[in-house]
Parts: C-alpha cells; structure tokens; sequence
C-alpha cells in the first residue's frame, strides 16, 4: 500500500475513526494492528523479519534491564556495601550489559548487510579476484526479499539497544507495545527514523480527539501529495530520460537540466512522503520529528545535512558522531596533534575523523557501491574542510572585505552549497561511477544556456511536455515561496488557520484541485513507488 | 467535536466534491460521438415519455432516426447506443433505462453479440464509453465499473484486478489538459444531444459502394464466452421486467464470424422464445435484405449505412414497429412535444448543409 495512494488515504480514515472510538487504554493495540495490516499488505514474507527483529531486540533489552536490575537488588541484599564493591559489581553489570548490546546491535546490522545485499558486494569483489587468477570458482550471490522498511525499524531498534544500554530509559516490559514502535505504520516505509523514549512513549499513551491536529495533520498530508504528485512524480522523466545509458550525447547544460531535475524530484519524493507519514502521525496524536526543513536554503554543506533527513542525521550524530569523536584513538591522536602543531589542529583531527565515518556510513546505508561511497567521502571532505579551513575562510572574507551579514553574501552561499549537491546527485545517480564524472566535466565544459532557456524547445523533448514543465516550474515556485516564509519564521499551518474562512478555504481548495488535476498518478503513469522506501 | 466543527468539516468536503465533479466535467475527453450527450439527454426526457429503447452499438445511432419516426409516427423510440458497446454493461445500461423511463418494448442491437473481446485495450475503451456516459455518481455506475475490472481481469490475467479509474474516471482523464486537441470549451455549454439520438456528422452523407456477399444460415460459430453469459443476463433481466423484447439485427455486410455468430444468436434466442428481426430477404439464399437498399449508394462503409439508407431503414422499421407493436402517437403530448419537435429538422438542415458543402467543393 504506496503512502500516495487512495487505498492508504481510506485505510489511515479507518484507522482514525476505529483509534477515537475504542477505549483510550487500548488505541495502542488499534495501532499495532493497524500497523501489522499495513505491514501484511507488502507481503507476508516481509513480515517475517520485522517479527524477528522485534523479538530478538526486545529480548536484548529485557535480558539488559535484567542485569540491571539484579544488580540493584544484589546492592540492596548486601546491605552495607564499600564504594569499591558497588563499583565492581557495576563494572560486572556494565560489562554483561555492554556484551548484549554490541552482540544485538552487530546480529540486527549483520542482518541489514545481509538482506540489503551488502556481502553480495564483497562476494562480488572475491569473485572478481578469482577470475583475475583465472581461478574456475565463484561464490554464489544471496538474494533475499528486501523487506518493507529494514533499515527504518532496524536503526530505531539499535538507537533502542543502545538507550536501553546507556540507561537513558528501561527496557519496555510489554511486547505488543513494543512492537508497535518497531512497526508503526505511516513511519515504515520511509521514516522518520526516531527515539523510543520520545515517540515510542508517545504510541503507549492516550491520545484524545484533537480537531487541530486533524485539520494539521490533513493539511500537512495535503502538502506532501502535492510535492510528490506534482513536482516529483512529474518530472521524474526528465530524470529517467537523461540518467540513461544515453548521457553521452548530452551536453553540460542538459546534464544540468537532470540533477536540478532530480534535486526536485527526491526533494519532493522523499519529504512529500515524510509530510504524509507526519500528517498521518499528527491526526493520530503522534508528533513524529522533523525530517526536513527547507534544505534549499542551506548555507551551507553541513548546514544542509542538518536540514535533509535531519532524523537520520541526528541519529548518527547520537551514536556514531559523538561516539567516535570521543573514543579513545581519536583523542589520543588529537592530544598528540594539539602538542605538535596547536590546539586549532588539535580541534581538526575529531572534526575529521567523525564525518568521515559518519559520512561513509550514510553513503553505504544508501547502498554498497562506489558511487554512494564516493558520495559519502565526498560529503565528509567538504564538511571537514569547513572545519579545518574554517579560520582561513575567515581572514579571506575579512581582507576582501565582504559583508557577511548581507543577503546578497547568504545568496551566494545558497547557491554554492546548491552547487556542490548537483554534484552530490550527479554522483549517486549516473549510471555508474566514471560516468559520473564525465557528466561532472560536461557540466563545466559544454554548457549551451539556449537550451536552458528553452529557445530552441528541444528542452520539452525530455519526457515531459511544454505545458508540464510550468506546472513543475509554478509548483517549485509555490514550494521555494512557502519555504522563504517559514525560513523567515512564519508557521502556515498556524497562520492559515488564523485567516478567514472564505480565504482558507479557497487556499486549500485549490491546492486540492492542484494536486488532482496537475498530479502525475493514474493509469497514466506507472504506480510511483517512493524513492527512500526502497532503503 | 462540536457541532459547528462537524458541520463545517460536512460543508468542506461537499464544496470539495462539487468542485471534483466540475472538474471530471471539465476535463473529460472530448468525445466526437456524443455518446455522454447522448445518454445525458435520455436522462433528461420528462418521465415516461418513452415508449421504446433501441440499445446497442453503431447499429443503431447510424440506422434509427428516432425523430423522423416521431415526426412520421408519434412513437417515442430512443436510439440509446454508444459505439461498440461491450455486451456485459447492457444489464446496467438496462437499469438506468427503468429508473428514467417506462419502455413497453426494449430492442436490443443483435451485432453486439458478434463482437469479439480479442484485445484488452478496445475492452477498455468501449466500457470506458459506456461507464464516462453514466451517471458520475450512482450505485449504477459502481457497479458497471466493477463489472469491468472482473471481466478483463477475468479475460487478461495481466490485467489489474481492481482499478480506482473505472469507478473514478477523473483519475484517468485528469490529465487531458496537457493533450494537444484538448480544448475546454468542448466540455462547456449544453449537454443536449440535438439530433435525438442519431449520428450524425459532417461525412454522413458519405457513398462507399459494396458488393452484395452470399450468407450461409448454416454457418454456427460459438459466441464469446463473455457475451454468451452477458446474453443469458439481459435475457433474465428483461424477463423479470415484463416489457417486450425484439432482437434487431440492422443491415449490413458480415464476415463469416460475424454471420455464424448472428446465427447461434438467433438459435439461442428461439430457444428461449425471444422475438428477433434481421431484415434478410426470404428466400435466404443471399444478403439481399427486404428494405430496398441500394448498396452502390446507401452504405457509408461495409457495416453501416449512411444517410440514405439510415433514411430506408428508418422508413421501414419505423412502419414495422406501428404496425406490429402498440406504440402510441404521441404528438399531441405537450410533454412529449418540447423534447422532440424540430429534432428531425435539425438533422434534415444539417444534411442539407453537408450536401451543399460537398456539392460546391466538387465543383
């Protein structure tokens, strides 16, 4: 069931109407119920591995909270204990709790890798070493289904293992509730990735029929239909046209034409789907995070990150950023650099390491190959070199005398920070990895502005026809215009409501008939599957 | 939630849906045939004023003209008919016949039964006509789309099982504003279909000569599994109704397909004691058939006519149809009056201008 369909619509009313009915004490179960149907609706071999990893994590987290436990009765029992025995018995603890932990999250990852063809990608490499020895041997390649939303419920079941671990909340004692925060349905195709002591408390507890969550929620989902319908889906064949094996007849300008095509179109594909998920959440009581704040505003690199699947960037930043600045090798080596050559390159060597791993791991959740890992270091050198170059961009600005507080500077930044993901995109979405970058050189080496400009209308042959093309451009418009006025603090969704009747009304009327008449779905087109539900 | 919050969520999606239905409206395909206007001005009609239905396919707007026997007669035949319409929709088409009007006799085109579903595209395409022509919103209609979806999925594996579009055929026509041909303005104005039925464009009047073909009444050929069941449906239907029933089977020149069809039809319908009329001659030996048809000037193309011989058959069928049936004269009914005066003058101006424009461009 694709979150952009009427069948998802009617099946999210079912589920509203049925949540506001029952007994508060038991609209967690209407959930979870809620949330296997939908599951089941992909497949009932898929339903086998969430089983399992909400079984085997949820029986990670009770043997830790048991350790911990046992641990506060053995201090009680033992009456007067010494602070070197109480620290003992807790380094015991720790220990045993910390074996549980890296065995859980090492089993739920060796899954991941195995599932999402991860080995299939060494397998690979070992063959190729065969053949190079002309060594008659191969070894086979495994081919699992790729269940509905692995890596989703997987990163919040190790985000979960790991708070449970750190002792940031207890282990949930109830199974059905548990797994209803590994399994909750408008988040399991594509995120929002999230907490178990934010948004898995928030699934355990009642939730009264709140009217404005119901006209937010709908409306929020009304804004991600319309970034999904009208401009990904739309100009998803320009994207389809120019990233074929064909590229090499294409110049720059029509290699351009492509990554800010695709710029849109996973823009509006993936936050689209995010705004239905969070609208879905919202009518149920449920605030899920914000995944995506405007990340066409981003000043920059880093800047970006924080705005482009901001929950998945926070949690590496929870547990990989921060764990790997702090480990004992890289403050070792940092003490060491900061002795040696000052405490600016002292402050680098964290700074670098953990984006680097950060952004490898991010690269090689996308998937294992050398154009999201080439992706990935090319991201962590940017934002790396931001940090280390950051007091000599200082002194530059100073000496040339440029005003940073200006817009005209903030514009600039915008649009080389635009710039560099062209480039991002350029890499993951050619067809392979030289041929990336030959389409990079294209676009510095042939550029032809006519075409661009649609003076010579070959720009309309590209899969989408003239008058589509302005429906995209006055819908990214409509999108750029919403995202300069919540960059400059406004709340639509609370605005609007503060307006009168006719205008809201009429708003978001004709936003609907937007979405209806201009939307790309229907027989016409092929059923578009969401982008990042396929990681 | 209180009551002024409820309402005013009713009154949103009412405007919502007012505004959907002007939409469906607006952008639907324009249709060269009229079929929708067609169906649109049956539905129209003052109730009970028709007294026959003549359904089916091509076989019936390009032969009946339903004014020109009013103007002659005073009976009320509506020729109720969309192109190629599939066999299994007819029961539905049935339904809105009774819920609009009280036919006393229901006629029903023999050469849908001839019709092969070979291709899941023309499948599509002629339930399309038939389900765009009905009501937006009925039960009906709902129906007739699920119908659809299990028979070309029964008949094309491949074939979605369900699909929102037949039920919702906005979510296949939104779209259309980016066709080249589609212009807004065809969907605007009158949905009145001026000629009552008939078909009638700026090439009816159009001559393409034909050579008489022998007809084998020998010749069986099995009907399509769809349509036999299809059959056995309207059949059961129209007995319960209690209305009269004829079988018509308008000139024209057949293949051997569609000869051997037309004759297990006919066996079929003897068998269940249904009155079927196919204008053959009597001796039977060959398609000679009893309206005097000129065939080096009244047929538009091998299975229809045109103008003139619609002019024939009308002449005919309509003095068959007095003479056998009990159809009132209906001219002096001032309820009657204001839906079909001038109708036939309409077409008659019409063909007169057509004349005129093939006669100067021939000079």
């Amino acid at each position: 069931m694709a979150l952009n369909s009427l069948s998802f619509l009617a099946f999210l009313a079912v589920v509203v109407l049925v949540y506001y009915i029952v007994p508060k004490k038991i609209q967690w179960a209407v959930l979870l119920v809620a949330s296997y149907g939908f599951y089941l609706s992909s497949g009932f071999d898929h339903v086998v591995y969430i089983i399992a990893t909400t079984l085997f994590t949820y029986g990670a987290g009770r043997l830790m909270q048991h350790f911990r436990d046992k641990q506060k009765l053995e201090i009680a029992q033992m009456g007067e204990v010494t602070k070197e025995q109480k620290r003992e018995l807790k380094k015991v603890v720790a220990k045993k709790v910390r074996t549980v932990q890296v065995v859980t999250v090492l089993v739920n990852l060796l899954v991941l890798a195995v599932v999402k063809k991860y080995v299939n990608f060494f397998i690979g490499g070992v063959n190729d070493v065969f053949s190079l020895f002309h060594w008659d041997a191969s070894l086979p390649m495994i081919n699992l289904i790729v269940p509905l939303g692995l890596s989703y419920y997987t990163f919040n079941t190790i985000g979960y293992i790991i708070d449970v671990g750190r002792g940031k909340h207890p282990a949930e004692k109830h199974i059905g509730k548990y797994a209803l925060f590994v399994s909750f349905f408008p988040s399991i195709v594509q995120g929002p990735l999230f907490r178990f002591g934010d948004v898995g408390m928030q699934l355990q507890q009642p939730h009264k029929f709140d009217f404005k969550n119901l006209t937010f929620g709908a409306q929020l989902i009304m804004w991600g239909f319309f970034k999904k319908l009208v401009i990904a889906d739309r100009v998803a064949p320009i994207v389809q046209h120019v990233f074929s094996p064909g590229f090499t007849d294409y110049n720059g300008s029509q290699i351009f034409f492509g990554v800010l095509a695709y710029s849109f179109q996973i823009y509006g594909d993936f936050s689209g789907g995010t705004d239905i998920t969070r609208g879905a959440a919202q009518i149920l009581g449920i605030e899920l995070p914000v995944n995506f704040e405007r990340p066409f505003f981003a000043n920059s690199m880093a800047d970006f990150w924080h705005r482009w699947h901001a929950s998945l960037g926070a949690w590496m930043r929870e547990f990989v950023f921060f764990p790997v600045m702090l480990c004992k090798p890289v403050t070792a080596l940092s003490k060491k650099v900061r002795m040696k050559f000052g405490p600016h390159a002292g402050k680098i060597v964290p700074s670098v390491a953990a984006p680097f791993v950060v952004f490898f791991l991010i690269g090689i959740w996308h998937g294992l190959t050398w154009q999201y890992i080439t992706n990935g270091l090319y991201n962590a050198i940017l934002i790396s070199s931001s940090v280390a170059f950051a007091p000599l961009f200082e002194k530059m600005t100073k000496k040339l005398h440029i005003n940073t507080e200006t817009f005209s500077w903030r514009l600039f930044q915008i649009l080389r920070t635009f710039g560099l993901l062209c480039i991002s995109r350029t890499i993951v979405k050619a067809p392979g990895i030289k041929e990336a970058f030959r389409m990079i050189k294209a676009m510095f080496t042939s550029f032809d502005p006519d075409f661009l400009l649609g003076f010579d209308g070959e720009i309309y042959t590209y899969g989408v026809d003239e008058k589509s093309l302005w429906v995209v451009f006055f819908a990214i418009m409509l999108l750029l215009v919403v995202g300069v006025l919540q960059e400059n603090g406004m709340k639509i969704r609370e605005t609007l409501s503060k307006q009168n009747l006719i205008f809201r009304w009429s708003l978001l009327l004709g936003l609907l008939a937007v979405i209806l008449v201009f939307g790309a779905y229907g027989p016409a087109y092929d059923a578009s599957a969401f982008i990042y539900g396929r990681f | 939630m209180k009551l002024k919050r409820i309402l005013g969520c009713v009154a949103f999606i009412l405007i919502a849906c007012v505004m959907m239905t002007v939409l469906c409206d607006l952008l639907e395909l324009s249709n060269t045939s009229n079929f929708d206007k067609r169906y649109e001005t049956f539905r129209n009609l003052e109730k009970d004023t028709v007294d026959a239905v003549f359904l089916g396919t091509s076989g019936v707007d390009r032969y009946w003209i339903a004014p020109k026997a009013y103007e002659e007669y005073g009976m009320t035949v509506y020729p109720l008919a969309i192109e190629s319409m599939p066999t299994w929709l007819m029961t539905n088409v049935l339904k809105d016949v009774f819920r609009y009007q009280d036919p006393k006799l229901i006629m029903i085109d023999a050469r849908s039964f001839g019709q092969s579903n070979v291709k899941k595209e023309n499948m599509e395409i002629f339930a399309r006509r038939v389900l765009d022509s009905m009501e937006m919103f009925s039960l009906n209609r709902i129906e007739a789309g699920f119908k659809t979806m299990r028979v070309i999925h029964e008949t094309f594996e491949d074939a979605p099982a369900f699909d929102i579009s037949y039920l919702l055929s906005f979510v296949k026509y939104h779209d259309s504003w980016k066709d080249d041909d589609y212009k807004i303005t065809n969907n605007l104005g009158s949905k009145e279909h001026e000629y009552g039925g008939f078909y009638i464009t700026g090439n009816s009047t159009k001559i393409q000569p034909q050579e008489v073909r022998p007809y084998d009444f020998d010749l069986y050929t099995p009907l399509d599994p769809v349509t036999e069941e299809s059959l056995y449906e309207i059949l059961d239907f129209l007995e319960d109704k209690d209305v009269e029933v004829l079988f018509v089977d308008t000139p024209q020149l057949k293949d051997d397909q569609e000869v051997g069809r037309g004759n297990t039809l006919y066996k079929i319908l003897e068998e269940r004691g249904v009155d079927y009329i196919h204008f053959l001659s009597e001796d039977q030996s060959e398609s000679l058939h009893v309206i005097d048809l000129d065939y080096n000037r009244d047929f538009y193309d091998a299975p229809h006519v045109n103008y003139y011989g619609a002019e024939k058959f009308t002449d005919y069928f309509a003095e068959y149809l007095d003479e056998n049936y009990d159809l009132p004269d209906r001219r002096a009914d001032d309820s009657v009056k204001k839906d079909w005066d001038g109708r036939y003058d309409a077409i008659l101006d019409k063909i007169k201008a057509d004349e005129k424009k093939k006669n100067s461009a021939n000079k």
